[in-house]
């Protein structure tokens, strides 16, 4: 079966891989569809220190059950909807001892160290399956990304109370406004994009900032009426924004970062002490995808919205080729392996 | 969203149970919102036990919730249970969980059927004790529905009953059931299952409420279980209710309640 694999920065090629078959506690998927995510396109570009080559693409699947190994419960049937968690933790260090794996110090996320699913089957563990009756193979696909906004959200401790301004509205950028919205919070999306700004608006926002047309600190002065956002959920990943997430917070405010910054970051650390900040790091999710699988079920989400272009598996590297030169825009790129 | 909640004992008789804090509330309670849970778990020796009015001003005064009633004190102290032989035993069963329900629906809080739902006597077929159960477990999740709250099943490990002991056992049965929850006892089910966290996931929504101990069923911290991978199970399963420590009170209720909330935080903060 075809697999598209990321071989070195900058290039990709279809391989032949031999299809798996299920062991002991495993279920079989065929893949439907499966997104491109942040991590793909800076593992394509060699920004992303934890990426590996060469590598089969993708970890946020939509599948259907194609077949149950001994010893899967009986809760899952073939034929079923589900997508999956893609983490794997090494269940020994003190991250993953502390109930936190999605901060495990041997984390191997598929696509980036171990073998993605941008082929037609995947085997997994039936523990990391996650089903759902209601929504579409697209929806599945979009389960992981957005559980790492809302674990952003939840790490924010973002409540009804607060106001909330999420830097970087691609999907998991979304997925923190759907978060906060979700939790009655007022959030400011800020993008230099306006059709994400759009989309942010349809998902919930209350107020946008584009910062390519808006001076970013007399915005949020404004809306905020002076204080800043309680809280700043950062998802790009910039020097910049970086920056502007600690400067921007309110007085005694949290700020909580999901982008993996390409560069070192310079901070006025005066900030952090006199504003008695809290700093806060979000890696992957921890026990979001069944919150997610309930919000998505919910309809509120633009999901065809967000979905930017859907490929074939042949057209896969082109497309994250593309996606390179020109990130603006896109929210979502997914691969549709029936296509 | 996951809370932290810790058990109050009010029964003397049974003052060498697994409960946290046995003083009165008006201590407890102050206690309890001191180290920052934000519900209580209340055993009482019947439903009229308490003055209810009481017990509001002190959760109010103090920003707590109840988090559930135990009605283990119909077995202890009135000798109750679902599964006895004798039909008039069972009926009154069945009317002090009644009540024990209504006490605890007053406040939004379910009741929690653990010991009440006795053990299965040799010289009666498991088959028509488990019909005897499902009985008596319709009848009381109706009510329990009827006053919006849900009924929690709780199986115990195999020294204190022989109707159910794991969680899938006891999931298959109340699945035939109205309004009927399980309740995850780590410390019987560290006795009981394959894989703790294996049983949660498979449980999955059913599971109602949990009750936090470690293996020797002192506070979290104090034994071997290895937590981690069971919070990571009961995360991954969308639980997003109480986390309620019934444990034994070591070394004594004030340090146990503190070292409950530090685990607490440790795992879930």
């Amino acid at each position: 079966m075809k697999a598209l694999v990321l071989t070195k920065p900058g290039e990709t090629e279809v391989r032949e891989i031999e299809p798996p078959r299920p062991a002991e506690g495993e279920v079989l998927l065929r893949v439907g569809m499966v997104g491109f995510c942040g991590g793909d396109l800076n593992g394509f570009r060699g920004l992303f220190e934890l990426q590996e080559y060469p590598v089969v693409l993708g970890h946020e699947v939509g599948a259907t059950i194609e077949q149950l190994g001994n010893g899967v419960p009986e809760q899952f049937q073939t034929g079923m909807r589900v997508t999956i968690s893609p983490y794997k933790n090494c269940g020994k260090c003190l991250s993953c001892r502390r109930g936190k794996p999605n901060a495990c110090v041997d984390n191997r996320t598929m696509g980036v160290r171990r073998p993605g699913a941008m082929t037609r089957y995947i085997t997994v563990p039936w523990k990391d399956v996650f089903a759902s009756d209601s929504l579409s193979l697209k929806e599945l696909a979009l389960v992981e990304p957005l559980t790492v906004g809302f674990h952003a959200a939840a790490r924010g401790r973002v409540g009804k109370a607060d106001r909330v301004a999420v830097i970087g509205c691609g999907i998991v950028g979304m997925g923190a406004v759907a978060a906060s919205v979700h939790s009655g919070a007022e959030v400011i999306a800020v993008d230099i994009d306006d059709s994400k700004m759009a989309i942010a608006r349809k998902t919930g926002a209350a107020h946008t900032i584009n910062t390519s047309k808006t001076n970013l600190h007399e915005a949020l002065l404004e809306i905020t009426h002076g204080d800043g956002p309680d809280v700043i959920i950062e998802a790009v990943g910039n020097p910049l924004t970086y920056r502007a997430a600690v400067d921007e917070v309110a007085y005694t405010g949290r700020v909580v970062y999901i982008g993996y910054a390409k560069k070192p970051v310079e901070f006025q650390t005066g900030e952090f002490v006199k504003k008695e900040i809290e700093i806060l790091g979000s890696r992957n999710s921890l026990g979001d995808f069944p919150n997610v699988i309930r919000y998505l079920e919910g309809g509120t989400f633009p999901v065809d919205d967000v979905v930017s272009r859907i490929v074939s598996l042949d057209e896969g590297g082109a497309a994250l080729a593309a996606w390179s030169q020109n990130p603006g825009p896109i929210t979502k790129i997914m691969m549709d392996l029936e296509k | 969203m996951i809370s932290p909640c810790v058990t109050i004992a009010l029964v003397p008789e049974i003052k060498t149970g697994p409960w946290i804090f046995w003083e009165p509330i008006e201590v407890s309670i102050p206690k309890a919102a001191a180290l920052g849970f934000q519900a209580v778990e209340l055993f009482t020796a019947s439903a009229d036990a308490l003055n209810a009015d009481l017990l509001r001003k002190q959760l109010d005064q103090h920003s707590l919730r109840l988090g559930a009633v135990g009605t283990g004190a119909g077995k202890v102290l009135h000798g109750l249970t679902l599964t006895n032989p004798d039909a008039s035993i069972r009926a009154r069963a069945v009317d002090f969980i009644t009540d024990m329900i209504a006490f605890g629906a007053a406040f939004h809080a379910p009741a929690i059927i653990g010991s009440m739902q006795g053990v299965i006597p040799l010289e009666v077929e498991r088959e028509r004790a488990l019909a005897w159960l499902a009985d008596g477990l319709a009848l009381l999740g109706q009510r329990a529905e009827d006053q919006g709250v849900p009924l929690i099943y709780e199986p115990l490990n195999r020294y204190e009953t022989n109707v159910f002991n794991r969680l899938e056992d006891a999931s298959h049965f109340i699945d035939q059931l109205c309004n009927v929850v399980l309740l995850a006892d780590l410390f019987h089910m560290n006795i009981e299952e394959a894989s703790v966290p294996d049983a949660i996931r498979k449980a999955g929504g059913r599971i109602g409420h949990v009750h936090f101990a470690d293996s020797n069923r002192g506070p979290v911290g104090t034994g071997h279980i290895a937590m981690g991978e069971i919070v990571t199970a009961l995360r991954e399963t969308g639980y997003n209710k109480y986390i309620s420590a019934e444990a034994l009170p070591f070394p004594n209720p004030d340090e146990a309640a503190a070292m409950t909330i530090r685990s607490f935080r440790n795992y879930f903060g």
